[in-house]
């Protein structure tokens, strides 16, 4: 699940970001989805680095 | 539904790019909270963008339809007096319902047809007014309508040799012509500036849009509306700053060099329809009332202009123009505040300091400058080229 979403943060979300731009649309509503994809980013980042420490912490103490 | 501009084709593509995060996400959404409360979000975000997607498909084929029917000039025009709901009536409202406006507003070629043919006029007058709210819609989107808007107004009113009118319904079509100059007059005012000074960033050459700005000023409700609106626009204009010293010192001179042309066509407007000097002066006066203080700022910048033509004017018509160049210094202040706050909002200054750096006091300084010498120098932007003649 953590090579998965890891793929998903290098792949996916980096596309649909390029697609989210003012050559696409602008105005309020694109705003705030753009605003959107970045708190996607910071979340998936954040969840993959913590489940990353619990593998770690896993491997060092399997207990 | 806001107002934006839109690629359709890239949209489809963004869809198509966020169905596919959001199907790899909903495989991984039980690995943390957080990347359930992520999907949540991307789920949100398909939905506007396939909304989107279907509003301009929508608007687009709508627009098709519109323009078969706007297509035939006489068709529409009868049309219009011999039935109490028209195509356009059922077309617009069905755009409206689907809130298919933006792609509708930006596709349609017919826009005589649409000013003319849609009964109640109050219908076309807020779909207008929308499609161009500067603080909506991005500049060049809503340069695009306008512009289309303006040559398809002009073309119309130059030539109706294909229009007939039965002598019943003259009355009807003079008053639909003063509901086009009033929505005319809300349409350009708020961009005023973009006729002269920023024309570039409407593809327009500094000719063009002060040869159109002249002929809209020829409607006395367009020459008042500009000359009340041109505070708002000049506020407007100098906010979000470049950070660049260079790009910012230009884009103040751009926007007090188009204040200034615009102040110059409106005052040469008033003097065009005025036979004596004295009914000159009173019109320019009264060109706006004084009692609101951005029209009592644009009728004392637009006077000051003409205190160097009126210079044979009797001492009580001085008085009443001496009145009106001392309130010339509210528009650079109105600058010199705009400018202010984009330093404090970009962090060059912060909103509680004291004292500001000498550099920022130098471009607050040369800001009340430029704005103040501009009125007296708007008649030069034409010759220059474009460049700012400060």
């Amino acid at each position: 699940m953590l090579a998965r979403l890891a793929a998903l943060i290098a792949h996916e979300l980096p596309a649909a970001r390029r697609w989210s731009s003012s050559e696409t649309w602008r105005g309020p509503l694109a705003d705030q989805v753009d605003d959107d994809l970045r708190l996607v980013a910071h979340l998936l980042s954040d969840a993959v680095d913590e489940l990353r420490r619990d593998v770690v912490a896993a491997t060092i103490d399997p207990r | 539904m806001s107002w934006l501009g839109a690629d359709i084709d890239r949209l489809h593509s963004f869809g198509l790019a966020l169905t596919r995060l959001r199907d790899e996400l909903v495989a991984v959404r039980s690995a943390d909270p957080r990347v359930a409360r992520a999907l949540d979000l991307v789920e949100a975000d398909l939905d506007r963008v396939r909304r989107t997607w279907h509003e301009l498909s929508y608007g687009r084929m709508a627009a098709v339809e519109f323009d078969a029917w706007g297509a035939d000039g006489t068709a529409w025009w009868v049309e219009r007096f011999v039935t109490s709901s028209t195509a356009a009536d059922s077309i617009l409202s069905r755009v409206i319902a689907n809130s298919a406006e933006e792609s509708f507003a930006d596709r349609i070629r017919a826009d005589v047809a649409l000013l003319h043919g849609v009964s109640d006029f109050a219908v076309v007058a807020d779909f207008w007014t929308r499609a161009t709210d500067p603080s909506t819609v991005p500049v060049d989107v809503a340069g695009a309508r306008i512009r289309r808007l303006l040559d398809g107004i002009i073309a119309h009113r130059a030539d109706r040799s294909i229009f007939t009118t039965l002598a019943a319904h003259q009355a009807d079509v003079e008053r639909r012509e003063r509901d086009i100059d009033q929505l005319l007059a809300l349409v350009i005012a708020p961009w005023a500036l973009h006729f002269t000074a920023l024309a570039h960033e409407w593809d327009w050459t500094p000719q063009e849009g002060l040869h159109r700005l002249q002929e809209m000023l020829a409607i006395p409700v367009v020459a008042s509306a500009v000359a009340a609106g041109l505070p708002m626009a000049v506020d407007r204009a100098l906010t979000d700053l470049p950070t660049d010293e260079f790009a910012r010192r230009r884009r103040i001179d751009d926007v007090a060099a188009g204040s200034g042309a615009t102040i110059d066509a409106v005052g040469a407007a008033v003097l065009g329809r005025s036979a004596t000097p004295l009914d000159r002066l009173d019109d320019l006066v009264a060109l706006v009332p004084w009692g609101s203080w951005a029209s009592g700022v644009a009728a004392g910048t637009t006077a000051a202009t003409l205190v160097h033509r009126l210079d044979h004017r009797r001492s009580d018509q001085r008085s009443v123009a001496r009145e009106a160049v001392s309130r010339r210094n509210v528009v650079a202040t109105v600058a010199m505040t705009a400018v202010a706050n984009d330093a404090v909002k970009s962090g060059r200054i912060g909103s509680s300091a004291r004292r500001v750096s000498n550099d920022l006091a130098h471009e607050l300084e040369r800001t009340r400058v430029a704005f103040d010498s501009a009125a007296d120098r708007g008649g030069s932007f034409a010759q220059s080229g474009g460049t700012s003649p400060l």
